[in-house]
């Protein structure tokens, strides 16, 4: 099969949108552990470098939000995906979802450090709103990711 | 239930372990040193990504019965499928990396795979956001960029293969260059430009 220039783009895009969606996974996965009361502390050191990946793709989508809101920036594939995640256009509303969610992500970096993990812990609102946002960036990845894959190797 | 995951696993490991076997080939040219490099620590990523998935399946065998296992259980599955998506494309990269090993090697085509390594590298020395940048020329199907390993600084600018012949083509990765400078400073031409069209009266 030949690789055109647009399959490159394509396979460049896919690249980045699976680097972003690795780390939403792997949140979203221990998080769903921890739920579920399994946690040993093997898991927290990568989990802890994970969060830390996570605050950088939250901030980095709250400062494209604000570029754009502003009119200062184009519409970056972060943005798409985070509008698409919502399912709206209130970029107000979405910057607030997404800084309690960062508050989230704080309050699960905690829990982990202190090793004090228990259901009612992880019922805090904030940690609710990162768990929402996670879910949802998850399925718009994974739909976008599947869309490319399916453009590239359908040729 | 897992089992399913675990081939897809096992399937992962294979194209990982296939990369590795062609980069055992040229490891040694030093001229790809930085790229092979870089292919490497993308592997190893890889696999550590594959290694904190089976732990994770490990530590939760006893937890299937739970309703919120099949949520672990999809998002473990695209955590996966991401994996997948980066191993493929790594094997492309490293296929057009291998091909132009051969190229280059080739009587007839030796000499003009040099010369155009020094025509992307010649231009770089104009280019004074492209210092850090590592440039490497491959042979592809069409003039195109590849910036998967740009974290890495390296950025790879192809020349298809019917063109290798002809120098008075090679212009056309210039037109490659521009979207390699502007992505690199992205932020700065936006900021720039688009200040300036929007505040035009």
């Amino acid at each position: 099969m030949a690789i055109s220039r647009s399959d490159w783009e394509k396979l460049t895009e896919l690249w980045d949108i699976s680097e972003i969606a690795s780390t939403v996974s792997r949140i979203l996965a221990s998080l769903y552990m921890l739920k579920m009361g399994v946690y040993k502390p093997e898991i927290s050191t990568k989990l802890l470098l994970e969060i830390e990946k996570c605050r950088k793709l939250l901030r980095k989508i709250i400062e494209d939000l604000e570029l754009h809101a502003h009119d200062k920036a184009p519409e970056t594939i972060l943005v798409t995906l985070i509008i698409n995640t919502y399912g709206y256009m209130d970029t107000k509303k979405i910057r607030n979802n997404l800084l309690s969610a960062n508050q989230g992500l704080s309050k699960l970096e905690k829990i982990i450090k202190q090793k004090t993990i228990n259901e009612n812990r992880l019922k805090d609102k904030d940690i609710l709103q990162l768990e929402n946002m996670l879910r949802k960036l998850s399925d718009a990845l994974n739909s976008k990711a599947t869309q490319i894959a399916s453009e590239i190797y359908a040729v | 239930m897992q089992n399913f995951l675990y081939e897809e696993l096992s399937e992962v490991e294979s194209i990982y372990r296939s990369i590795k076997t062609q980069l055992a080939d040229i490891c040694k040219l030093s001229e790809l040193k930085e790229v092979v490099q870089a292919i490497r620590n993308e592997i190893n990523a890889g696999i550590e990504d594959l290694e904190w998935i089976k732990l994770n399946l490990e530590l939760m065998q006893s937890k299937s019965g739970m309703k919120l296992y099949k949520e672990f259980y999809t998002t473990t599955l695209r955590g996966l499928y991401t994996v997948k998506y980066r191993a493929v494309i790594l094997d492309r990269l490293v296929s057009i990396i291998i091909y132009n090993t051969y190229i280059k090697h080739n009587k007839k085509y030796g000499e003009a795979t040099t010369a155009l390594e020094r025509f992307v590298n010649n231009v770089k020395v104009h280019l004074k956001d492209a210092r850090k940048l590592k440039f490497y020329t491959f042979i592809e199907y069409e003039y195109s960029t590849i910036t998967i390993l740009d974290d890495y600084n390296i950025i790879a600018f192809c020349t298809p293969s019917y063109d290798i012949l002809k120098p008075w083509k090679w212009t056309l990765l210039l037109h490659e260059k521009g979207h390699t400078m502007f992505n690199a400073k992205i932020d700065t031409y936006i900021m720039k430009f688009r200040e300036k069209f929007t505040h035009t009266p």
